[in-house]
């Protein structure tokens, strides 16, 4: 059984800052210092248009949650118990004021939904699932091993550690998953997509400019699909190599070096497999260039 | 596994499926659970017909000939102007979407038609555009209003998919048959709807 370390009624902000008759007045920058028990999977709502969110999952039954609004940035709200809990910054709702920095401790297996402007998101030890919406925010996502969805029109994108399901998606923001393992599918228009993968289970990306890069091993099984209009694509891998590879760009030039005689081709597809040819590997393009080749042992 | 990362994973496209592990996970939580058993046969079902059909599909007769005619072949005799026409596109639309509600807006968002092409994701991609066309027509009106910060971060990655949906539909006028490019055409114009409906999610405020 977790223990909590906050009573099971509300505290507020305000409630705190009354206590201390030192209730928030307009211009005033608003100090957050509050927590409240919620069950171990509560799903939580956070919604902050600017500034920065660090949220870590902890092992106890309850959110603490730290920080401050300057003045000018709105006002902090919050409040849940048991399974469902909402948070969050109001009043600078288009990201025109100053931003908040908050600080928030959840359970580990929280369902988290995080909604931000230009806000950055830093998550870490969310083992539950993981939403993070944003428009110019950057988001960063360490060890969250569950199924994490991270999306930013423009901020950066960036994964580690372990997640069994990961869809990271932006526009022109760039994408960097470093992943043990697990099933991701990276989109983007035009930032650039780099992946790493420790052993690639299933693995899907897409781009129209941004330039793809993977690297890593695949799993015996495993599938990765990288689809491209002009953007280039690298992919080293590491030996042994056991797969089926499409590799195809209608007007780029496609390359493959895999320890044997070097294949070149532009326009036409090459098809051909390695060793037990378990895994899969298809790449497309419309123009850009496919690169193919071994990492360094 | 939770009945939410059930979803998701069976929400992938059939193309890629998941992972045989992760489809096991799911085939265990299902066990214990109703409602996701039930999504996990419409799955499963779905998956046994998209496993027989082929995976490319080659017309029986070459179709651009008879397109050419009914078109006048004008995509073939004048790519630069379909281009051109692209260009001028992005460039306006650029200016609409950094200058919202400006009464310029309804007009500077219309798209270009889609490539008088056959094939089924030639197809797929009208549908795409079209929706595409009605979500920035909502945007254009005001129905939907877009906070300042996510028109300035769509702009360039509509000018991108822009210029690609051009060259696209440019080398579909020379090789309409051409799976690949087919596939290029819809890929651009599948991007632009996500962008949009990735952006209409934050609506602005007064």
């Amino acid at each position: 059984m977790l223990r909590s370390r906050f009573p099971a009624r509300w505290l507020g902000p305000t409630a705190v800052l009354a206590g201390l008759g030192l209730a928030p007045a307009a211009g005033a920058q608003q100090t957050v210092q509050t927590g409240f028990r919620v069950s171990s999977t509560v799903s939580l709502r956070i919604t902050v248009p600017a500034g920065t969110i660090t949220i870590s999952g902890w092992d106890r039954d309850s959110v603490a949650v730290s920080g401050t609004v300057p003045p000018g940035g709105g006002s902090w709200y919050g409040g849940g118990a048991g399974g469902a809990a909402k948070m969050g910054v109001e009043g600078n709702d288009n990201a025109t004021g100053p931003g908040a920095t908050l600080r928030i401790m959840v359970p580990r297996q929280a369902r988290v939904w995080i909604k931000t402007v230009t806000a950055s998101v830093e998550a870490a030890e969310l083992a539950g699932e993981l939403d993070v919406l944003s428009v110019s925010g950057g988001i960063t996502v360490r060890s969250a091993p569950g199924a994490v969805r991270l999306e930013s029109l423009e901020g950066a994108i960036r994964v580690s550690g372990d997640s069994a399901v990961a869809r990271l998606r932006t526009g022109s923001g760039t994408i960097t998953a470093d992943l043990r393992a697990g099933d991701l599918t990276a989109i983007s228009v035009s930032g650039e997509v780099s992946l790493g993968a420790r052993r690639l289970d299933r693995a899907r990306v897409e781009t129209v400019g941004g330039a793809v890069a993977v690297t890593g091993a695949l799993a015996p099984h495993g599938s990765l699909l990288v689809e491209t209009h002009g953007g280039n694509v690298t992919l080293g891998l590491t030996r042994p190599v056991n797969a089926g590879f499409e590799l195809s760009s209608v007007s780029g030039a496609v390359s493959v070096e895999l320890g044997g005689k070097p294949m070149r081709s532009t326009g036409r597809p090459l098809e051909f497999s390695t060793g037990t040819a378990t895994a899969q590997v298809t790449i497309r393009s419309f123009k850009g260039t496919i690169t193919l080749r071994h990492l360094p042992d | 596994m939770t009945c939410d990362l059930t979803q998701t994973l069976l929400d992938t496209p059939m193309a890629s499926p998941p992972a045989p592990d992760m489809l096991a996970g799911v085939r265990t939580h299902a066990a214990g659970c109703p409602a996701c058993a039930e999504r996990l046969a419409e799955w499963e079902a779905l998956a046994a017909v998209v496993g027989t059909l082929p995976r490319s599909v080659q017309p029986d007769r070459p179709l651009w000939e008879g397109i050419a005619a009914r078109t006048g072949r004008r995509h073939s005799r004048w790519p630069w102007a379909l281009a051109a026409a692209a260009v001028l596109a992005t460039v306006l639309l650029t200016q609409a979407v950094v200058r919202p509600g400006s009464g310029r807006d309804a007009a500077l968002f219309a798209g270009g038609p889609p490539p008088a092409v056959a094939g089924a994701p030639v197809a797929r991609a009208a549908d795409y555009r079209a929706a595409a066309d009605e979500l920035e027509q909502a945007v254009a009106t005001g129905a939907v209003r877009l906070l300042p910060h996510s028109n300035r971060a769509l702009t360039a990655s509509l000018a991108a998919l822009d210029a690609a949906e051009a060259e696209a539909r440019e080398a579909l006028a020379r090789a309409p048959d051409n799976p690949a490019i087919q596939a290029a055409y819809l890929a651009a114009v599948r991007h632009r709807l996500t962008l949009l409906r990735q952006a209409a999610q934050f609506e602005g405020s007064d």
